[in-house]
């Protein structure tokens, strides 16, 4: 079968067979138009060469008229048999003598477009399409008549009585009445005018019926299958379909119908219209084809501008939901911004806003924040003028906007606990207020935040506040238990002498995490920590620091020798200290295995296997966690019994069915790296999988390739350059002196007990009326520790009045004001640079390294004196003379935006270097 | 020596933020675009064989319900929680060396929500808190148990076990009005949501099983995906507590995995799946089973009301083929392995004859037998609340 027959056979099979659908289906409605009743039996074709998706019912006809023709091979199906089989066979012949290509010369009368008439009285489209096609390429002159739906047939006679039925939309007693008349009168008919009206008033009453009632499957159902003529309905049936179409995600139907639309209609409300319920029903994808379709006048505008703010709105959403991966054009964008400015709404700004959010313009976002703030926002539009100022680095800014939002939005309370657990677990704590310390321990508290917890243990622990931090490391590991937490409640509870629960931790986490046990095998000696320093006389210090030197010279020179292969101290044996029966009945391996691989570069030193007490380590120990605190206050934070069922309503629980033995020998945890004692030749039981080797820690693991974390991990790399996690390391080796005397400027952390008070009062119910004096606010009641000056402060900055956005103390004006004073501290464009001296002068105590970048930047090396400054800032603070010199070099080497970079954050007191977001695994490998 | 470096600022809020944006105003101007956000499947081919059942029309009720006080009958919770839970708040699983998991803990929680019981939905959470949240981020490790040392077993994650967690926190906060919830659901799933789930793949959204071990570039027939840890019930909850990742679309994409996830001659998913490019097959290495994982899929869609007819038409066949006997089977051959003659079991098999043909619940499987082990408990009594929930005409006689 030649080739080019094949969509002239689909096109015959889909008419044929869209024939003998509508043949049952006039069978089905018993309706009958005068003058299109088919003289002869249709022939019905074969199987059908291709899917024809609309007509997927077996004519009820078929078998019968069968007989007609000679039987065919499938994939010849019989020629087209048009309606009025007459003329039409002659045409088309049978199926082996179509010519391919047929042009046919057009007849004094036309083509018989009787089946054409046919269909359109049905009002079926499709096949009036496909029969206008299938003439079109039979008689290439030949044009559709115009007067297709209109043609009128005579008479009618005497048909007032159903017209009035018709006016009075009584379809059915109409249809009644018209079958009883034929039944009285034969030969009667009604008129075709009548007819036509009937069918698309029936037509359209169901369609807006099924839309109506939402029932959208069936609606398209009815669509498809029974016979829409998208030429004659009314504007609204065809919106209603497009409409349902785009909902049951027949995305390209609903854009069809749409496209009709504007085909069909040109008046300009119309059109609009349509555009924008285009707009509401499907993805804006879809609808720029249909905005394509606008008209553009003689003065080049097009004719949808006056809806362009509405069609811009929607391309910014779809941008936003990664619908649309083009920026809005900047014309465009700044007429909606116009628009917005303008408009008292802030969600029109708040879009904006996310806009330039989205394209990480900063600046811009904040300014669109705020004045979306200032039109009436909500809590998520402070959220995002708080992530746009964490962005711009203004660390303080954001944490107070968080904390202004913090009630009506989560998001807000969780930004607020991780923006300032940055700058609390650094190792050399800055200086936080008090009152910013306290608020965060009441908003840890109320959120039972393992996070805050630890933050606040780790800024005590490192300013010698040794009971606090214990305090708040227990509550953090009984909430979020991580490697670092329950290490930093292990040096507690060792600090302030509890030796039991020391000794439980470092059992009961024996085999999961290194870091703790190696707190009993310490794998080099520590240097002293400024806590230390703080409480010794200057002699003492003194000979601390030289000790530590001392052994530090020592390692080097242990560096000094690679390749060295690791003995172990006493040859093939564990070290001696290690009693047999510490280890119970079961015997460990004596046998010396070399360790799989150094499991820090810091495995070369020798220093020997401590000495192990047997009543300490290993001993049995309950793996469960038993710590328990509740977060609401009404328990005052004791530790919650375990055994004791305090609460009445706590029905009988199952008993611990598991009393056997616990052991004292660790196996493999997957995801767990290589224990401390294993480098002296201990190793583990095999893991519950069977791994007998230590597998990589998963603080290590790789993000898994199409997660956001693996986006996220790639800004990471790009934000920190590379540089590595341990800046502002040894401090020590700078200047004791200073970091012991900062030490002692760091306020009092504020106890858990204290911090105990509801500042997140369940959103939804309205704060209790304050009714006392100005400057205290009382809450709900609860038993609380004794207010202290510190806390009224703070009550008072945290006042929960949500009650209007113009109360002074409400977050709206909180954060308006903050705002008001700020001053973003990277330099706009337009402010000059200072310029960059020839010669930098020489910073006092500065080391050698800062040494060599001055001296590269005065032989005007100044890329190498970067480079050495970022080595410099891998292990140490940079002061500000060095920082000036990094300014000045980059001024140098042209780098005007990192120059202003390091300009505006002068006074900041982190390293310039500082790493903000790090990947996890912060754990510092130097000291323990 | 403080050993602790600047924390990072945890990552779960800066994408919480560059996902913001997708929760922005815009969505008031286009509200009914929520449902063609959702991604197309792909091209897979679905192979539907010549011999199954007439293709019907299902409409499900899919809106979402709180989980809060829905169990009508709390004193099977009692049972349950005599049996399986001890008041450290550990849930036991008896018939596996009585370890515990994340999935057993997130279980327990929904089912305390539920029953409207705080103090053992406190006791569960506490105990899940202390001693499954040991990694770094705020995902749970996956086992423990209670005669090793140390009791993690395995510091990798279990998905289902952590969406289960967030959205019984959700819940929590919901019922009980508790902003510490909230914030703990929040931020486990975001942590999913960042960690778990791969946006824009040819399939639409889907669900890594875990953080390690299960990704495209860790094995050769990555990504390798278990479609019962797609909890549909819980997705549907999580906007509230996440709404800037599209769970309707791991929703649709993961109804979409079902229907293409058809292998033998009995049509049904296997345990785990490959999903490398858009050739969906049985993962190797696992035997190719339909056995007490992938139960639970008719059991989330149901739960949740999700789902069409072409979803369950191969459960509805497996669990008439024998006339309410069911059985595990061997995927490839057709063969059945294991009778799985436990109440609980069985339960999940009514409650599809319930959600296809409103077939009443019989009488001998409306309460939860004591004589089930701990996983058919499980199910049982989280099918008979899914009834409660969603088929209420179920169980009227």
């Amino acid at each position: 079968m030649p080739q080019k027959l094949t969509p002239r056979l689909l096109l015959a099979s889909l008419s044929a067979v869209a024939l003998l659908s509508a043949q049952t289906a006039l069978a089905q409605d018993s309706f009958i138009i005068e003058g299109m009743t088919p003289s002869q039996p249709v022939a019905p074709p074969r199987a059908a060469p291709a899917p024809a998706p609309s007509f997927d019912r077996a004519p009820a006809p078929l078998r019968s008229l069968e007989l007609q023709r000679k039987p065919v091979a499938p994939l010849q199906p019989a020629p087209v048999p048009e309606a009025n089989a007459g003329t039409g066979l002659s045409l088309a012949g049978s199926g082996a003598s179509i010519v391919p290509a047929l042009r046919l010369q057009l007849g004094p009368e036309g083509p018989d477009d009787s089946a054409l008439r046919y269909y359109a009285s049905l009002n079926q489209t499709a096949r009036v399409q496909a029969e206008t096609r299938r003439l079109q390429r039979l008689y290439p002159g030949w044009q559709v008549p115009t007067d297709l739906y209109t043609q009128a047939k005579a008479g009618g006679e005497d048909e007032q009585a159903l017209w009035d039925l018709f006016g009075a939309d009584q379809l059915d007693e109409l249809r009644t009445a018209i079958d009883q008349r034929i039944r009285a009168e034969p030969g009667w008919q009604p008129s075709a005018e009548l007819s036509q009206k009937l069918a698309r008033k029936t037509v359209r009453n169901k369609i807006m019926g099924l839309y109506g009632t939402g029932k959208l499957q069936d609606l398209t159902d009815y669509i498809k299958n029974d016979g829409f003529n998208a030429e004659d309905t009314d504007i609204d049936v065809l919106w209603a379909v497009a409409e349902t179409f785009a909902k049951s995600k027949q995305t390209q139907d609903a854009v069809q119908t749409y496209k009709s639309v504007l085909t069909l209609n040109h008046e300009s409300d119309v059109r609009i219209a349509t555009i924008q319920k285009a707009m509401a029903s499907m993805r804006m994808s879809d609808v720029e084809p249909l905005i394509a379709m606008g008209a553009v006048s003689t003065d080049g505008k097009n004719e949808f501008a006056a809806i362009q703010t509405d069609i811009t709105r929607a391309r910014i959403s779809a941008f936003l939901h990664d619908e649309r991966a083009a920026e809005i054009p900047a014309p465009e964008l700044k007429a909606f911004e116009d628009y917005a400015r303008g408009a008292g709404d802030p969600d029109q700004a708040g879009l904006v806003a996310w806009y330039y959010y989205k394209t990480k313009a900063f600046r811009e976002a904040l300014d669109w924040f705020k004045l979306a703030l200032e039109r009436g926002g909500d809590a998520m539009i402070a959220h995002g003028l708080a992530h746009s100022l964490r962005e711009l680095g203004m660390y303080r800014e954001t944490e107070e906007v968080a904390y202004a939002w913090r009630q009506p939005l989560i998001n807000n309370a969780i930004l607020f606990i991780d923006i300032l657990e940055r700058d609390l677990t650094k190792e050399i704590p800055p200086y936080i207020e008090p009152e910013r310390l306290f608020r965060y321990a009441q908003v840890t508290m109320d959120l039972a935040s393992g996070e805050g917890a630890q933050g606040l243990g780790w800024y005590a622990y490192n300013s010698c506040q040794y009971e606090v931090a214990h305090e708040w490391f227990q509550r953090a590991a009984a909430w979020l238990p991580k490697e670092a937490t329950v290490y930093g409640l292990a040096l507690s509870a060792r600090k302030i002498k509890q030796t039991r629960e020391f000794v439980e931790l470092v059992n009961r986490y024996d085999g999961l995490f290194p870091k703790v046990v190696s707190l009993l095998f310490p794998d080099r000696s520590t240097s002293p920590s400024p806590c230390d320093l703080l409480t010794a006389s200057p002699k003492q210090r003194q000979q601390m620091m030289s000790a530590y030197y001392a052994s530090q010279n020592g390692y080097q020179q242990q560096q000094q020798l690679p390749n060295q292969s690791v003995r172990p101290p006493n040859g093939l044996r564990p070290s001696i200290g290690l009693p047999q029966q510490a280890y119970g009945q079961q015997s460990y391996q004596q046998t010396y295995q070399a360790p799989q691989a150094p499991y820090s570069p810091w495995a070369m030193t020798q220093l020997p296997m401590p000495k192990l007490n047997p009543n300490e380590f290993p001993i049995q120990m309950n793996p469960e966690n038993p710590l328990r605190f509740i977060s609401t206050g009404k328990l005052l934070g004791r530790p919650m019994p375990i055994a004791a069922s305090g609460l009445a309503t706590l029905t009988q629980m199952a008993p611990e069915y598991y009393r056997g033995p616990l052991p004292v020998v660790a196996r493999r945890v997957p995801g767990v790296g290589p224990m401390p004692y294993e480098r002296y030749g201990f190793t583990l039981l095999a893991g519950w999988n069977g791994a007998t080797s230590a597998s990589e820690p998963h603080n290590a693991e790789t993000a898994p390739a199409g997660t956001l974390w693996t986006t996220d991990q790639a800004a990471d790399a790009r934000s920190t350059g590379g540089v590595s996690r341990s800046s502002g390391a040894d401090a020590m080796r700078q200047d004791p002196q200073a970091a012991v005397a900062a030490l002692g400027q760091i306020p009092r952390v504020p106890p858990p007990n204290a911090a105990m008070g509801n500042t997140m009062q369940f959103m939804q119910m309205p704060a209790p009326v304050q009714q006392q004096g100005p400057g205290r606010q009382s809450r709900l009641q609860y038993d609380r520790a004794p207010v202290s000056t510190i806390e009224t402060t703070s009550v008072a900055m945290s006042s929960p009045n949500m009650s209007s956005p113009n109360a002074a103390s409400s977050p709206t004006a909180k954060t308006l004001s903050l705002l008001a004073f700020l001053k973003p501290k990277p330099l706009s464009d337009s402010d000059p640079l200072p310029s960059a001296p020839s010669r930098a002068p020489l910073a006092k105590a500065t080391d050698d390294l800062g040494r060599e970048a001055a001296s590269h930047y005065n032989d005007q090396q100044y890329q190498a004196a970067l480079d050495v400054l970022d080595r410099r800032a891998e292990t140490m603070p940079e002061p500000i003379d060095l920082r000036l010199i990094r300014g000045w070099a980059l001024i140098k080497l042209g780098r005007d935006g990192d120059a202003r970079r390091v300009f505006g954050s002068l006074d900041s007191k982190q390293p310039l270097a500082a790493i903000e977001f790090t990947a996890r695994g912060i754990i510092d490998e130097e000291s323990p | 020596m403080k050993a602790l470096k600047a924390a990072p600022l945890r990552h779960a809020t800066k994408i919480a933020a560059a996902l913001l944006v997708c929760t922005s105003l815009a969505q008031s101007q286009t509200a009914a675009q929520s449902v063609a956000q959702t991604t197309a499947p792909t091209a897979v081919q679905a192979s539907v064989p010549a011999g199954a059942e007439t293709r019907r029309m299902l409409t499900l009720d899919a809106r979402p319900i709180p989980l809060g006080g829905a169990l009508k009958t709390p004193q099977y919770w009692q049972a349950y929680k005599a049996r399986f839970v001890t008041n450290t708040g550990r849930v036991i699983d008896t018939a596996n060396d009585l370890i515990s998991h994340s999935e057993g803990q997130g279980y327990a929680m929904l089912l305390a929500v539920a029953a409207n019981d705080r103090p053992a939905f406190d006791r569960i959470w506490g105990w899940t808190r202390a001693n499954l949240m040991v990694r770094d981020d705020e995902l749970m490790a996956w086992r423990w148990s209670p005669n090793t040392r140390p009791g993690v077993s395995d510091m990798n994650n279990a998905s289902d076990g952590d969406i289960l967690v967030a959205w019984a926190l959700t819940e929590a906060g919901e019922l009980w009005a508790d902003v510490a919830y909230k914030v703990a659901a929040r931020r486990i799933a975001v942590e999913v949501g960042r960690k778990l789930i791969l946006f824009k793949t040819k399939q639409g959204a889907l669900l890594l099983p875990a953080v390690t071990g299960f990704a495209a570039g860790e094995r050769p027939d990555g990504p390798v995906l278990n479609l019962s840890y797609y909890v549909f019930p819980a997705f549907a909850r999580l906007s509230l507590v996440a709404p800037e990742f599209d769970w309707n679309g791991l929703t649709q994409s993961g109804l979409d995995l079902i229907k293409v996830a058809r292998f033998g001659p009995v049509n049904l998913p296997t345990e785990w799946v490959s999903v490398r490019e858009d050739n969906i097959r049985p993962a190797d290495g696992f035997p190719a089973q339909f056995s007490y994982n992938s139960i639970r899929i008719p059991l989330y869609m149901a739960w949740a009301g999700v789902g069409e007819w072409d979803n369950y038409a191969p459960f509805y066949a497996w669990v008439n083929r024998k006339r309410g006997v069911i059985s595990a089977v061997e995927v490839n051959s057709g063969r059945d392995t294991e009778q799985l003659s436990e109440a609980g079991y069985s339960s999940i098999g009514a409650l599809v004859m319930c959600t296809l043909d409103q077939t009443a619940i019989p009488a001998s499987l409306r309460a939860p037998r004591d004589a089930d082990n701990y996983y058919p408990a499980t199910l049982h009594l989280m099918t008979l609340l899914a009834v409660q929930m969603r088929y209420g005409s179920c169980l009227r006689n």
